[in-house]
């Protein structure tokens, strides 16, 4: 009876020693996983806005912005091409290629063409855009349409003097807002709307509350908080995307925040 | 209990132990498994991530370094492969989408994939990081600031009143520039433009024009980089020869022609031709040599016969490189130089460079 007594003490001592350290793995394990979902969100969201936001230029392109850094309204091109014709009102571009899951979005906010003396483009809200079967009116002004590319017809005033060859990309106004996530009730997450057509899209979360965007302007490598004016002189963001885990681990005071930050500098910048 | 079941259950109680012990390191054998399996995926995503921005740098240099090397306006279509770059390579896919019109330039679009096979990867099965960029371009051809049909740095003797030295564009595209520019004073001393009987030969606005006092000033304000041409290799010349032999029989296009010559090159009516052609040290044109386009000499021009010359030239260069220089002389007879801007831009078509389109870049060409 004594030695059962005795084993059963020194197996109940082991099993202690053993579920306490069982649960100190887990609690490191889900430790690490708050880390990991943290960086995860962030992640994300900065793959997103990456793809949108690179080829956005200066002159036009963020159309708002808040002084909170939680809310951005951007023009982002879509589309390149060249001007084949136009009548003032109704163009034909020759589209080189593009990302077909991008071209295939809902919503065309417009077009925006570019002036060969200055480079700077010029916006135009509104209209549609019709593919061509035929690259007939491009062919008989000299254009060819590279292989992968396109032919569309753009409603929306342009210059006839235009030459052609005339840069013109499409765009679509985009809002990107930091605000409450509705699948993660309670967390904030990253929006995108379409602002012509289509409907909000949840693309990350959870983000924590200082997550925001930040501004470059000029040639400055260290971004600004404080909204620019004009916002033309907006050359890039500075995704400050904390990332924030889902719960809080065990034995933590509070959810991990993941301390995220990336630049984006617009590619396409006036001199 | 016999002391046959007390044995057993002894040792039953020793394989509990065991399995036990063994159920517990099999446990904590998953816990670590999957640790690390998450570890690794971190790893890979991250790996990810860099192998993408690497690609994307591959892709930018590719299409840097093509822009860099192109030398002559590329045709409808080319694809080259740019290897050697950090990391991987680019294959650069030029598509001409409007041909030179006018005071319009050939617009091209190029497209760089990048492939990078050095980006660090986690696992065999992944593949290499690709990514493309492209940019709108425009071939602009190589400009001069012609100030005078003939620009002679050393000065310019002339003997007699026969001949033309005329700054009227020929082309009529270009408003009429000087008939000749010269120092005040020319490397003898003498006046820049020293011409023995008759009445003054060129014509122009003015006929002569006189930028600089001197030479050596002259060889200080005039705007061209003559070390680069022939000692930096800037432009990429169709012929490199060190004397008249390997001159091109017959033109069809406007090539560039350099001759690095040690004695004064002898070119007569046999060597007539049209382009660009750049020499080293003295030039003497003999019989009814004819050019179209640009002669650009670095020492003495000297002209005996009638020669046609018709686009620009300029002579006594190697004063820009610190050297002596002789005064440039066109002996008596019908000589005749005339400026023409569409023999000058033909002829510099080969000293252009792809120049991308501020404000044009494209991020989102398919690598599919």
């Amino acid at each position: 009876m004594i030695e059962l007594l005795v084993g059963m003490i020194v197996t109940a001592i082991v099993a202690a020693a053993m579920i306490r350290l069982m649960m100190t793995d887990l609690r490191f394990a889900e430790d690490r996983e708050a880390w990991r979902v943290a960086r995860q969100a962030a992640r994300g969201g900065f793959a997103v806005l990456t793809a949108d936001l690179r080829m956005v230029e200066t002159t036009g392109g963020v159309e708002a912005a808040t002084a909170d850094g939680k809310d951005l309204t951007v023009r982002v091109p879509y589309a390149f091409g060249v001007l084949c014709t136009t009548t003032g009102s109704l163009s034909v571009v020759s589209l080189v290629p593009v990302d077909s899951a991008m071209y295939a979005q809902s919503g065309h906010s417009g077009f925006a063409w570019r002036n060969d003396t200055t480079a700077a483009y010029t916006y135009v809200g509104g209209g549609t855009r019709i593919t061509l079967g035929s690259a007939l009116l491009c062919t008989l002004t000299g254009i060819p349409v590279v292989s992968g590319g396109c032919v569309v017809a753009l409603t929306g005033t342009i210059p006839v003097g235009r030459p052609v060859g005339t840069v013109i990309f499409l765009y679509r106004r985009m809002r990107y807002e930091l605000k409450a996530s509705t699948q993660m009730p309670g967390q904030t997450a990253l929006w995108r709307t379409p602002l012509t057509s289509g409907s909000a899209e949840e693309l990350a979360a959870p983000f924590a509350a200082t997550a925001r965007f930040r501004f470059y302007t000029g040639t400055a490598t260290i971004p600004q908080e404080t909204v620019p004016s004009p916002l033309s002189s907006i050359t890039g963001l500075e995704l400050a995307f904390d990332g924030q885990s889902d719960r809080t681990p065990r034995m933590s005071t509070g959810p991990k925040v993941v301390q995220f930050a990336s630049s984006l500098y617009f590619q396409n910048v006036m001199p | 209990m016999t002391r046959r079941s007390f044995a057993q259950w002894n040792a039953d109680q020793g394989g509990a132990t065991f399995l036990l012990a063994l159920l517990f390191i099999v446990l904590l054998s998953f816990g670590a498994i999957a640790g690390l399996g998450r570890m690794s995926a971190e790893r890979r995503s991250t790996g990810n991530i860099g192998a993408e921005v690497d690609a994307y740098s591959t892709a930018r240099a590719g299409l840097a370094k093509y822009l860099a090397s192109a030398t002559a306006a590329p045709g409808a279509s080319l694809d080259t492969t740019i290897t050697g770059l950090p990391g991987g390579s680019a294959t650069v896919s030029v598509r001409r989408l409007r041909t030179a019109s006018g005071s319009l330039p050939a617009l091209y679009v190029i497209r760089a994939y990048g492939i990078n096979t050095g980006a660090i990867r986690y696992d065999a099965q992944t593949p290499s990081a690709e990514r493309s960029v492209a940019q709108f371009a425009t071939w602009e051809p190589g400009t001069m600031n012609v100030t005078a049909a003939w620009t002679a740095l050393a000065g310019l003797e002339k003997s007699g009143g026969s001949g033309f030295l005329d700054g009227g564009d020929q082309c009529t595209a270009n408003p009429t520039v000087a008939g000749v520019a010269v120092p005040v004073s020319a490397i003898d001393g003498g006046p820049g433009y020293d011409q023995s009987g008759g009445t003054s030969v060129p014509t122009g606005s003015p006929g002569v024009l006189y930028p600089a006092a001197d030479p050596t000033s002259f060889a200080t304000v005039l705007p061209l980089d003559w070390n680069a041409v022939v000692n930096s290799g800037t432009i990429k010349f169709d012929y490199n020869l060190t004397s008249g032999v390997g001159l091109p029989l017959i033109y069809t296009g406007w090539p560039a022609i350099y001759v690095n010559n040690t004695s004064a090159l002898s070119l007569s009516s046999g060597n007539s031709g049209r382009g660009l052609l750049v020499v080293r040290r003295d030039l003497a044109l003999n019989g009814s040599f004819t050019w179209d386009g640009v002669i650009l000499v670095g020492g003495v021009l000297t002209s005996s016969g009638n020669q046609t010359i018709q686009g620009a030239v300029i002579s006594g260069l190697n004063l820009k490189l610190g050297e002596t220089v002789a005064t440039s002389d066109v002996g008596s007879g019908s000589k005749t130089y005339r400026y023409n801007s569409c023999y000058v831009k033909n002829s510099l078509q080969v000293v252009g460079s792809l120049v991308p389109m501020t404000n044009a870049r494209l991020d989102n060409w398919p690598g599919y």
